[in-house]
């Protein structure tokens, strides 16, 4: 054993572990949504399914913490659910196995992007993986598998609105391939999930940030 | 008096005639009541497939989609009602012997004949359009209006009209409709003319519509070939018309080969009409 | 000469096999009540609906008016109507809107004339009524109605009293005399009954099988004034030994009672004749049924 190599592996020794690096900095992102108390915001979703054709919808969707969510729309609106309301403090860090996967260099910035694994099973739960800018702490990329063979990714792109930095747009890539004879109902209609593939592109603007957004707008169902 | 006057009169003077507008009217209040009383829960149902990855606002259940909902539903049914009328048409007239009466007057059979069959389009168009306004009153009064989903056979499947395209796409469907039924009114019609008694023509018509849905639908090679040639194969016309955007060109296939139908049953039945000799 | 309104020259009509009606001449002319006679199933109706175009001649063809029936169908049938078989109508509606719409087929009709069609048929009072609630004879009386609501220049009548009671018959028959004698209306009446023809036709033809047997003026054919009675009278020998002294009378059978044929003017003084030699008459009659008349005709022709 040469000095050299006793070096590297005294490094590895002292390094800490990859789960304290990935939960801090799902803490730093986390922490950049912290002043956040509420907002709203007008969301405009464009769809590029294969499956569903729908003209450009309209909301105006309304946040508070820790996690309620409520959209208004004139007419039909459906945007992803892990995707289209950004809210890193739904990755709870004491909920998740937190691995750091890979470090990279997002659009000339250093990043690292994590795996999430939930620590309980349970239906619905699924790997996240999260790509974080290491210069801003902001989540560049969210991608989920929700069931194997289906994957769902979003590119978030940022503006700065009263002194925080939300989502301008995001970009949502849905891909439900694999998943031959899978199959689901909408409205009586037998649909091949294989079929839900292409891209959604969501619109953030108009942000009114921490006006005291009182409970009772969360009150009633969003599918009315 | 004009023929078509004078049949469209003695049509709408029978009882007859009115079961398919009660039915009609049964069926709508009914579903639309079921679906307001289940509301909540046939909004999950209905976006049952979505709501596991998407967020869903907006009113699912509106006039529009209950109505599109409706007409999909009674597709099968209708067709009943229509022959129940339009296979009455000549053999009802038949089998009580006011066709003797009638065709000792002047009118050519060639113009009874005719009055007849378009007096059986009436009626169809009648029946379609009432169907249809009463699914979409109802409709607006418990639901109100809204984004109209519709579903598609091709691709896509799902289709979102937005609420001001939803009228006018479920109009155009409806008067699609008006000509799908037709075809079945004017098989019945034809089957009229061949025999003197009702209870034959209504009940043959139903049996070549149901014959020919299952033919078209059953999953095999030999029977997928023979879709073409079926007249159900393009029953289902009023769905392009909710579809974005519209394949015209489909629709205008569709409308031709319903047109061809109503044409080649109302030819068979115009000649056998015309050289019958009346017996009863 | 009077103008032949309706001609048949070698009609004829086959169903499969079988001729129901062949090579049949009829003559029918202006202003006749022309009775059409034969037995249930001779082709009367069969060719009624070949005079109306309901059905398709197999041979021959039909002149009304001059004109050939089936190339001028509305021109022909515009003065023209009938009842063929029994009377039927939409029961559903009121016998006001039957000949409404019956009647419209032929031209517009007012309110008084078929108002003035019901009241000659005794119906106006029912004009509202609902078909389905007529007897059976209603409905006949309503299908002359509308057979004269357009006041057509032929009328056919199939069996126009068939199914009625004797005053039904009675009153149909005067209205076919009334048709004809006050509004110059020609009129084509089949029956199978002798007596309906010879009370109110002027000329008959006389189907048989399919096929014309005779025709020409009534009064012709049922032997001028010659007819047939059937005397019960009692004792018979004393009867017919009378009877055989007077050469005018001639005794066609002899049985239960005495049939005989003589001229009808005569018969009162054959009664007469019985009851002044000390006959007992129990019943003196005029016999005319379709039967026998068939039998004088075959006797007749096979005489030729």
């Amino acid at each position: 054993m040469n000095l050299l190599s006793l070096f590297f592996g005294l490094l590895f020794l002292v390094s800490p572990p990859a789960q304290n690096d990935g939960l801090r900095y799902l803490e730093n992102a986390i922490a950049k949504f912290n002043g956040i108390k509420d907002y709203v915001v007008d969301v405009k979703v464009h769809l590029d399914l294969e499956a569903v054709k729908a003209p450009d919808m309209e909301a105006k969707v309304y946040f508070k913490e820790p996690d309620k969510v409520k959209i208004d729309s004139k007419g039909l609106f459906f945007m992803p659910k892990d995707v289209g309301v950004i809210n890193p403090r739904k990755f709870d860090p004491a909920k998740f196995l937190i691995q750091v996967i890979d470090t990279l260099t997002y659009e000339g910035d250093p990043a690292v992007r994590l795996s999430l694994t939930p620590k309980k099973d349970e239906s619905g739960n699924h790997d996240i993986v999260l790509t974080i800018d290491k210069k801003d702490w902001l989540i560049r990329e969210i991608g989920t598998a929700p069931s194997p063979g289906r994957t769902a990714s979003a590119k978030i792109t940022y503006g700065m609105f009263g002194g925080f930095m939300m989502p301008v747009k995001v970009d949502v890539k849905l891909d439900m391939g694999n998943v031959n004879g899978q199959a689901r109902e909408f409205g009586g209609r037998r649909m091949r999930m294989n079929e839900m593939k292409g891209t959604v592109e969501v619109y953030y603007s108009n942000y009114k940030i921490n006006t005291g957004l009182s409970d009772k707008i969360f009150e009633r169902r969003n599918e009315e | 008096m004009s023929l078509l006057s004078i049949e469209i009169r003695k049509t709408f003077r029978r009882w007859r005639t009115y079961i398919g507008f009660i039915v009609v009217a049964g069926a709508v209040i009914l579903l639309e009541v079921i679906i307001k009383l289940n509301e909540t829960r046939m909004a999950q149902n209905f976006s049952h497939g979505l709501s596991g990855d998407f967020l869903i606002s907006g009113s699912v259940l509106n006039a529009w989609v209950i109505t599109a909902f409706i007409m999909n539903s009674l597709y099968i049914h209708v067709p009943f009602l229509i022959a129940l009328v339009a296979g009455d048409m000549v053999s009802s007239e038949a089998t009580s012997g006011t066709l003797r009466f009638i065709l000792i007057r002047p009118p050519s059979r060639s113009n009874i004949i005719t009055a007849k069959f378009f007096a059986m389009l009436f009626y169809t168009a009648l029946l379609i359009l009432f169907l249809g306004a009463l699914c979409v009153g109802i409709g607006l009064a418990f639901f109100g209006g809204g984004d109209l989903i519709s579903f598609q056979t091709g691709m896509p499947h799902i289709v979102i009209l937005p609420a001001h395209v939803a009228a006018a796409s479920t109009v155009m469907a409806f008067l699609a409709a008006i000509l799908s039924m037709s075809v079945v009114g004017s098989l019945a019609f034809l089957f009229s003319t061949l025999v003197d008694n009702s209870i034959g023509p209504i009940i043959g018509s139903i049996a070549v519509v149901i014959l020919s849905f299952i033919i078209g639908n059953l999953p095999f090679e030999f029977l997928e070939s023979l879709r073409p040639y079926l007249f159900t194969t393009y029953m289902g016309i009023w769905q392009l018309l909710l579809n974005s955007p519209v394949d015209w060109g489909e629709v205008g296939k569709y409308a031709l080969a319903l047109l061809g139908y109503d044409a080649a049953f109302f030819a068979i039945a115009y000649f056998v009409f015309v050289r019958k000799d009346i017996k009863s | 000469m009077s103008e032949a309104i309706l001609q048949t020259a070698g009609l004829g009509k086959r169903f499969g096999g079988r001729w129901a009606v062949k090579d049949l001449n009829l003559e029918v002319n202006a202003g006749d009540v022309f009775g059409f006679l034969g037995p249930n199933g001779a082709g009367k109706s069969t060719t009624i609906r070949m005079i109306l175009t309901l059905l398709l001649p197999t041979s021959g063809n039909v002149r009304i008016f001059g004109k050939d029936a089936r190339e001028n169908r509305r021109s022909v049938l515009s003065r023209v109507c009938g009842i063929v078989e029994k009377p039927d109508f939409y029961l559903y509606l009121s016998a006001y809107k039957n000949l409404e719409i019956l009647g419209s087929l032929t031209r517009k009709v007012k309110r008084d004339e078929i108002f003035g069609a019901l009241e000659i048929v005794g119906l106006d009072s029912r004009a509202q009524d609902k078909v389905k609630t007529f007897s059976h004879g209603m409905k006949q009386r309503l299908g002359v109605a509308q057979a004269i609501l357009t006041k057509p220049d032929l009328v056919i009548l199939d069996e126009p009293t068939s199914g009625l009671d004797p005053q039904g018959m009675k009153e149909v028959r005067e209205l076919v005399l009334k048709l004809s004698k006050e509004h110059g209306t020609t009129v084509f009446l089949s029956s199978h009954l002798l007596t309906e023809v010879e009370a109110v036709a002027n000329r008959m033809a006389v189907l048989n099988h399919g096929e014309l047997i005779a025709q020409g003026p009534v009064s012709d054919l049922l032997g001028g004034d010659s007819s047939y009675y059937s005397i019960q009278a009692s004792p018979v020998e004393g009867a017919v030994q009378i009877l055989r002294k007077n050469p005018w009378v001639e005794i066609v059978s002899v049985g239960n009672g005495i049939d005989v044929r003589i001229e009808s003017k005569r018969a009162a003084e054959l009664n007469k004749l019985l009851v002044t030699n000390g006959i007992d008459v129990a019943s003196f009659a005029a016999k005319r049924t379709l039967e026998d008349y068939f039998l004088k005709i075959t006797e007749g022709a096979s005489e030729v």
